[in-house]
């Protein structure tokens, strides 16, 4: 079969590795606590199901970026199937802000466009290029500078005097 | 890189309740999966059974044709129907068939007494080879493919046609083999219901990828190759047809009541999934959605 034996300790190793980079990202997407926690725990329990086989640690990390921002979007898609009503009933996208403090920057990147958030997290904090990014969310690599410049101008407008993002 | 970002995000942490949780979900599912594994015979119940069956239907098809190759054609045909049929006046020297009407609506439709012997199908007589098809002597003097059952052979309730021959298909080990051969990278999805596995991988004829996912009661196919079209395999006629947008192109959702049983859409590769129990299209549409 693809893959190798997987075992508690195996998935404990790879929680302390990548489990706080996988909530980080859920929360940045989904912004809210619980979907975060429960995208930590699929992708966990995925590795359990496929097996997968890791060529080396960039591959690693590289596959459970993906693996989450498939299930972020799974959970979204899931919502909006799930709730197909008028648009005035329609609720605004829950915010459980349980992580946050008192950070003006950290509301000002939530307030982005979801498809803003994702790429200015794997950039400014992961520290991947934009290359990088393309290969990691299926998307051309114009795009993603295009949706970094764009983020940058909007945090900038909202920040003012805080704005650092080079 | 903005420090204040950084800052705030560091702040987010699993949380030793959260690891816990994990780790006791996944011990359980590790448990579950080594369990099934424990129980061989039902798997190779399976493949026992799936092998008689194509032995059984290799072994009738093969009888069938050689009993079709051994039938002349006129012992079989069912006379009675060419009995009912009107008759047809045949003139031999312009080859012109004409019908000829019955002279009264209430009078029997008999052999006209213009029609040459050899048309006259209800005084043939078996042992007079002179058939409207074939002598008997030459269908015996032919090798064996001529001797074939003409269009007009009606098959029997005890003849079973020939079956085609089971798609050629290799066992593949790895993701890493299958790309090896096929030359290109598999995408697959990311994205399975609870509790299924991949359990078998194929590919087939060179270039169509089968890998299959199971649980305790279902199987999902997921099929992919380079190629344009529906490669499903699954022909069947559903009651629902749904489309919907999977990463920018068009997937088609079929099924029935409120299950469905087969996805297909073409985004660079043709792709297929489809279900022996049916799934909520939620679900289809979230398997097809993590592809790649």
């Amino acid at each position: 079969m693809i893959g190798l034996n997987v075992t508690k300790e195996y998935i404990g190793g790879l929680l302390d590795k990548y489990g706080d980079m996988i909530l980080r990202i859920s929360y940045t997407y989904l912004k809210n606590r619980d979907d975060a926690e429960d995208v930590v725990q699929e992708v966990m329990l995925s590795v359990v199901d496929k097996f997968p086989d890791f060529k080396d640690d960039s591959h690693e990390k590289a596959w459970f970026i993906k693996a989450t921002i498939n299930r972020c979007k799974n959970k979204l898609n899931l919502f909006w199937n799930k709730n197909k009503v008028s648009a005035d009933s329609v609720p605004e996208e829950p915010y459980n802000d349980c992580y946050s403090s008192d950070s003006a920057v950290a509301d000002a990147v939530a307030s982005l466009p979801k498809k803003y958030r994702v790429p200015v997290y794997l950039h400014y904090y992961e520290g991947y290029s934009t290359d990088e990014i393309a290969e990691l969310t299926d998307a051309a690599a114009a795009t993603v500078r295009s949706q970094l410049r764009r983020a940058r101008e909007m945090l900038k407008n909202t920040l003012k005097e805080d704005y650092d993002f080079e | 890189m903005s420090e204040n970002y950084k800052k705030q995000l560091n702040n987010i942490v699993v949380s030793d309740q959260l690891k816990q949780r994990i780790l006791a979900a996944a011990e359980e599912k590790i448990e579950k999966k080594a369990s099934k594994s424990k129980i061989p015979y039902k798997y190779c119940f399976r493949i026992a059974a799936g092998a008689a069956a194509c032995a059984a239907i290799v072994f009738v098809s093969a009888i069938t044709v050689n009993f079709g190759n051994n039938t002349a054609d006129n012992g079989n045909r069912p006379q009675n129907i060419f009995a009912q049929m009107p008759k047809t006046e045949i003139n031999e020297e312009s080859d012109e068939k004409t019908a000829t009407p019955p002279e009264n609506k209430n009078q029997t439709l008999n052999t006209p007494d213009t029609l040459p012997e050899k048309y006259n199908i209800e005084n043939r007589d078996s042992s007079n080879s002179d058939s409207i098809v074939r002598k008997s002597e030459e269908v015996e003097a032919l090798p064996a493919d001529e001797s074939a059952p003409s269009d007009t052979h009606v098959p029997s309730d005890n003849e079973i046609p020939a079956v085609l021959a089971p798609a050629p298909a290799v066992n593949i080990a790895s993701i890493e083999e299958i790309e090896s051969k096929v030359g290109y990278k598999i995408n697959l999805p990311q994205y399975l219901p609870d509790g299924y596995a991949a359990k078998d991988a194929s590919l087939m004829f060179g270039s169509l990828v089968q890998i299959v996912y199971s649980d305790e009661n279902d199987e999902i196919i997921y099929r992919t190759e380079k190629t344009q079209g529906n490669i499903s395999g699954d022909y069947n006629v559903y009651d629902k047809t749904e489309t919907a947008e999977i990463n920018g192109v068009q997937a088609t959702f079929c099924g029935n009541d409120d299950k469905y049983y087969l996805a297909y859409w073409n985004c660079g590769e043709a792709y297929s999934l489809s279900s022996r129990e049916g799934l909520a299209i939620d679900e289809f549409i979230a398997i097809a959605e993590s592809v790649e």
